[in-house]
């Protein structure tokens, strides 16, 4: 099974403000930068409580039908009649498992300590990262302590019109 | 006026150093290389952190002689603990930094490196002194190091001005601070 991160970062490395505000984000998640076609080709998500629970705050729920599976150990606040949701708890390792177990062949992995838990568990193959241009000083990161080096293999680098420029990388094995 | 310039060469998850210093990580490559000369000949000028300066000093055992400042450019260390430099091209700057950088744009002259290290350009940052950031992202997570953006305290908004790729897989990235 294949693992992907889509995710903007202000340049200092940011996903949103110490209190989860995204009000630096251009509004309407800004100029078309490929999300549509990156969630074409996404079986799943796989989110944290906290990105679950900072969705459910948007006025509309943005998944449509694809399956979430929300990594919690408790139950979860009710999601919208039309989402899909399943809760999961367990190590990274065997949430792959379990989803590949169920057919699930490619996961979009979203929300900070989930995709550093995944990427330390050396579970993730590709970050597509986009970057607003923008310091905003102070947040919660994208990335987190790791015990090691993760090597990347640049892939390619997209350029925006209006200043955001989307990388793409591969997890060297 | 000149412009005061951060540019460097970072980790994906934003990190100028390892912990320990090591710059062993860093790729670089003739593409690279080759831009160095029009780069260098832009800046006149060097503005260091106390930190990257120790650094810059245990790594080079010879700088410490040199009379003519860092890469040969005017080279300002920004301290409050250490009062004079053992090499003689390096003015030692202990208070109002933001003042002497302001000051110092406001002469002639080409243009004003901030070599770094995180802590000065946060400062100047903060202050509105900083024109461009430039960074050479390297294709690797280091996990833990000296942060290349330490906590600013406001928001910085950009205009990007450059995007490059090269073959090695660094990215490279210009942008203009608004002010």
């Amino acid at each position: 099974m294949k693992a992907s991160v889509f995710i903007a970062t202000s340049l200092d490395g940011f996903i949103a403000r110490a209190n989860g505000d995204l009000d630096w984000l251009p509004p309407g998640g800004g100029e078309p930068h490929g999300y549509d076609e990156f969630m074409a080709t996404v079986d799943a998500l796989v989110i944290g409580r906290k990105t679950f629970e900072t969705v459910l705050t948007f006025d509309a729920w943005p998944y449509g039908a694809k399956p979430v599976f929300a990594l919690s150990a408790n139950t979860l606040a009710p999601a919208p009649a039309e989402a899909v949701v399943e809760r999961m708890s367990g190590d990274p390792a065997e949430i792959v498992s379990q989803l590949a177990a169920r057919g699930i062949r490619h996961i979009y992995v979203d929300g900070g300590i989930t995709i550093q838990r995944f990427l330390q568990a050396g579970l993730i193959q590709r970050l597509i990262i986009t970057r607003i241009p923008v310091l905003i000083g102070s947040g919660i990161p994208l990335f987190g302590v790791t015990e090691r080096d993760i090597a990347l293999k640049h892939v390619a680098t997209r350029q925006y019109a209006s200043g955001l420029v989307q990388s793409e990388y591969a997890v060297a094995v | 006026m000149r412009k005061v310039v951060y540019s460097l060469t970072n980790s994906l998850d934003n990190f100028i150093a390892r912990t320990d210093g090591a710059a062993d990580w860093i790729l670089m490559g003739d593409e690279v290389m080759d831009e160095f000369p029009k780069f260098f000949a832009s800046f006149d000028t060097i503005l260091i952190g106390r930190k990257t300066y120790d650094h810059a000093l245990l790594q080079n055992p010879d700088a410490g002689q040199e009379m003519s400042g860092y890469m040969g450019m005017k080279t300002y260390v920004f301290s409050r603990t250490i009062k004079e430099s053992p090499n003689m091209g390096v003015t030692i700057i202990s208070d109002n930094a933001s003042e002497f950088v302001r000051n110092l744009k406001n002469e002639s002259g080409k243009d004003i490196w901030l070599f770094g290290g995180g802590i000065l350009a946060a400062s100047l940052l903060k202050e509105r002194l900083v024109d461009e950031i430039g960074l050479a992202i390297q294709p690797v997570l280091l996990g833990s190091g000296t942060p290349l953006f330490p906590d600013i305290g406001v928001q910085v908004d950009l205009q990007l001005l450059e995007c490059k790729t090269y073959k090695n897989g660094l990215v490279g990235l210009k942008y203009q601070v608004k002010n």
